[in-house]
Formats: structure tokens, sequence, C-alpha cells
């Protein structure tokens, strides 16, 4: 099972990589936390594969993303995009070689949907792998005939568009969010939620991926 | 600051459609004769993205709602803005059809299968988008057309300078809103799985209803709550005025399972509407619309209360 770490925007010290063979940059609920060049750069040049998140776009973010992604695979930087917006998988599918993964977003509709429909949607954009944090999901997913990435130990809850921490939609900001997760309590919920970026997550019901799981995508802590 | 402002006469803007979620023929009538152009109605063997007393009871009453609609002149969609699972789909497809062969103005889908299921049939019929369906640029609305879409019910948590695009005349298609200084979603529904009372049925005590976590005060670890946030209502007022300008041609009232409730926010999101179509400038739209909207509200946030 390959061992990949969440590195999101930044690129982290070389001590932070070891023991991975794969980076995962980018964020796959913030469309304003794609990496620079550089970064993806760097991640190559310490021997790791390289994953770029995306995720849900508006045309500022679709522009930014697709670009990035061209130039970055072109270069040799990537091999890998993780995908959440539909807007998204006709600009990569022109990128020869390209491997393309369902993200956790739009993995909700693609592993609900008729299975024979979105198996030749699949088939037909390239997408051949899945990202998720969910077990019923994964084993969606695998039905599919797509090699699935377990991402923990957080599973998402719920995700805005509208930033928590600077309260707007700007396409461009201050990353506050960084380095200032919030773990959010009260008597209601059965277990805290933490706030990431624009996305809520619980503690995943298992921290183990699944044993069939081809990839196993870790945060960085 | 004056109880009135004076509102400086303009050229009329166009007009836009008016539509309004129903779960009875009553609702129907009642909202059709007093402003609505179209009403959408659900059916719980049609996936919808709706509780059970958003739906009509039956399928007889929904016909009759679309036969009330052809006699008035206006339409009545069928909404069906859910995946539909495997186990149903074929079936679930099949009632669609016959409902859209029946005479039901067209469908509110987010099922790209359901969208092929007409499309190999050779069928017909005027497809909306849901905001459930994740549009939110313009190579996405292109993509959802390329499928059968001809209108688009915009995110809600979208601005109107970043929708800019989708509104491209080339594209031609119908932009439908949300009446946003009233129905506004705190996080993306679809992709919401915290703790909320829609998915529960009726409660006779409000003391056992499920909280909205997104409305909830929430505990930080380092002191001090949080809660989620959203737009302020100057925000979304402004965000419906850009949104009227841009070109958006339809206006959504959401179904909800509390009838006067949607009735009062169906008066105000048309109150709203209509001041728009007079020409108003955008500081006499913000002015008279503090005073129609009393808070924002968030959508499908209705609790379901059993009337003894």
């Amino acid at each position: 099972m390959e061992k990949a770490l969440l590195t999101g925007r930044l690129l982290p010290p070389p001590r932070a990589l070891k023991g991975f063979s794969r980076a995962v940059a980018g964020s796959e609920f913030c469309q304003n936390r794609l990496p620079e060049p550089g970064v993806l750069r760097g991640l190559r040049e310490a021997g790791l594969g390289v994953t770029l998140a995306t995720s849900i776009l508006t045309d500022a973010g679709l522009s930014s993303a697709a670009a990035l992604a061209a130039s970055a695979f072109r270069r040799g930087f990537i091999d890998e995009v993780i995908v959440n917006d539909w807007g998204l998988l006709e600009p990569l599918g022109c990128l020869r070689g390209l491997r393309l993964s369902a993200g956790r977003l739009l993995g909700v509709e693609l592993s609900a949907t008729e299975p024979s429909w979105t198996k030749r949607f699949l088939a037909e954009h390239g997408v051949v792998f899945a990202e998720t944090d969910d077990l019923a999901m994964a084993a969606r997913m695998r039905a599919l005939g797509l090699k699935v990435s377990w991402h923990g130990p957080h599973a998402f809850r719920a995700v805005t568009t509208f930033c928590p921490y600077e309260r707007h939609f700007r396409s461009c900001c201050g990353f506050s969010c960084e380095g200032a997760s919030l773990t959010l309590k009260n008597h209601h919920l059965d277990a805290p939620l933490l706030l990431d970026g624009k996305a809520y997550f619980t503690a995943a019901a298992s921290t183990s991926a699944p044993r069939w799981a081809f990839r196993v995508v870790l945060r960085v802590p | 600051m004056p109880a009135t402002k004076k509102i400086k006469a303009a050229a009329k803007g166009p007009r836009m459609r008016v539509l309004a979620g129903v779960r009875t023929l009553r609702e129907a009538e009642f909202f059709l004769t007093r402003g609505a152009d179209e009403v959408y109605c659900g059916l719980p063997q049609v996936p919808n993205h709706g509780v059970k007393a958003e739906n009509y009871a039956s399928e007889s009453e929904l016909r009759a709602t679309i036969d009330l609609a052809r006699r008035l002149g206006k339409s009545a969609f069928l909404v069906a803005n859910d995946v539909f699972p495997a186990g149903v789909f074929a079936k679930a497809a099949a009632k669609t059809a016959e409902l859209v062969k029946y005479g039901a103005s067209g469908v509110i889908v987010r099922d790209m299968a359901l969208l092929e299921y007409f499309r190999e049939r050779g069928l017909k019929t005027y497809f909306t988008l849901s905001t459930l369906g994740l549009c939110f640029n313009r190579e996405s609305l292109r993509f959802f057309k390329e499928r059968g879409i001809s209108r688009i019910v915009l995110p809600q948590q979208l601005s109107p300078s970043e929708a800019a695009p989708m509104f491209d005349p080339e594209l031609g298609m119908d932009i439908e809103v949300f009446c946003l200084p009233l129905f506004y979603e705190v996080n993306l529904n679809s992709l919401c799985s915290l703790s909320c009372p829609c998915s529960q049925e009726a409660v006779a005590d409000l003391k056992d209803q499920r909280p909205y976590t997104c409305l909830s005060a929430l505990r930080r670890h380092d002191g001090g709550y949080y809660t989620m946030p959203m737009p302020t209502s100057d925000t979304l007022l402004n965000y419906f005025y850009d949104f009227y300008h841009l070109g958006a041609t339809c206006m959504k009232v959401a179904r909800g399972p509390n009838g006067d409730e949607v009735a009062e926010l169906f008066f105000r999101s048309l109150l709203l509407t209509r001041l728009l179509e007079k020409g108003v400038s955008r500081e006499a739209f913000v002015h008279e619309g503090r005073k129609i909207v009393s808070s924002s509200q968030n959508y499908g946030k209705r609790y379901i209360v059993k009337r003894s």
C-alpha cells in the first residue's frame, strides 16, 4: 500500500517527508490553496510522486488550476490530479498520461449514481482513482473498478465556499486558515469537529485504511 | 435615517419568473394565483432532496397540480434533485418520464444518469440543474448544457462577480436564483452530513428536535465560541440585486414542511423581486430590503412540528 502525505499549499521540511513515497499538494476543499509550481518541483526533487489536489472551482479558480496542472505535468512535477469539479475534467483530459482521481466531493455524486452510467463516465474521462475517507464509499468506488486512496484520520462532514476565517468568497486571500485549525464541540455533537480551511471534519470511524486500499493519505501533523 | 427613502424613478427592468415549491394541490393553487409563474413538486418515489413532509402525499394530487398549472397557463415542474440509487433507478426514471409525458413542464435534476436515460429514449423536456449539481463555473455549465440542461439554479454560495461568466449570452442558459436574503445555506447542502432535523419525521415536541449544527454555538478548543459564518443580510441583498442585473430570469422560493412559513417567505421574496423590477437603485433596494428581510434564512432549515 502506497503511503502519501497531504502537504497542502506549502513545501514541508525534508524530515516530514520521510517514510512517504507520494505527496498530495493543494486542497480538495479550497481553491485558494493551490501550491506554487516551485512547491511541486521541490516535492518531486525530494523523490516523491506528486498529486495535485483541486476543489470545487469558480471560473477564476478553474483557470488557475487548469493552468497549473498543465504546466506542472508538462514539466514532470506531477503525474496525478484529484478532481472535484466537473468543469476541470475536459481541460485535463487533453493531457495524455495524466492520471485523474475522483475527489471526495465529486465522489459523493459518482459513488451514488447508477453504476453502469458511472463506469462509462469514468472510462470516458480517464478517472482511475478515487479519494475517500468513508468506508461505504470506498467499497462502492472499488466496485466501480477504481483504485482507492484512503484519507485519514479525519473524515469530512461539511464544506463551505464562504471562508470561515476571512468571511468572504474571494479567489485570493491571506491564507488565514493556515496553522489555525479549530476543534469545535458542544453537547449535541457525538464527536468534536475539526475546522480546517473551508471544511469540517471528524475523526474517521476507522483510522486504518481498508486492507485493499491502493494508497493511504495522511495529513501533516 | 428617513422612514422611507425616496425611490428614484428609473426604467423598469425585465420581469422575473417566480417559482415556488409546493406540497399539495391547494398550495399550488394558492401560489399560482398570487404571483407564482411556476411551481415544483416532489413525489417520494422519485428521489429528491426534500424531507418527507415536503413531498406530495399522492401521485394523483401531483397530476391534478399539473392539470391546474396548464389551465392557468403556468408551469409545474417535477423535482428529482437527488442521485437515484441503483436499486430504484429504473423505476424512478420511468416514473419521471411518465409524469413528463403526462404534462409536467420539466424536471429539476441532479443525477446525470437520468439525463442520459431521457436522451437514450429520445424524450425531451426542460431540465433545470439543481444547486445540488455543484456547478460553480462556466465550463461546468457548458458540461451540463451538453447533457441537456436548459436552466441552472445558481449555487447560493457563489458571489455575483464569480458567477458573472455563467451569464454569458453565448451559453444561452436560463439562470435561476434563490431569493438569497431569505434563502441561504451555511454549508454546501449536498455535501453536508452534520446533525440536522431534515432527516427526522415530524416531532410532537420541539425538545425532541435534532439541532442544526450549522446554527449552533460551538465551543472552541482555545476558548470562546464559534458559529459557522454566513454573509450578512446586506451582502445577500446586494447579491440578489446584482444577480438580477446580471440577467437572472427566475427567482426561487424553496419548499418547506410548514405551509404558513413558506407563504410568508413567498410574499417577502415576491416583494423583493418586484422592487428590483421597478428599477430602483441599489441603495434604495437595500434600504427597502432591510425592512422586508428580518434575518437571513437558511435554506432547508425548517422545523417540522405536529399540529394537534
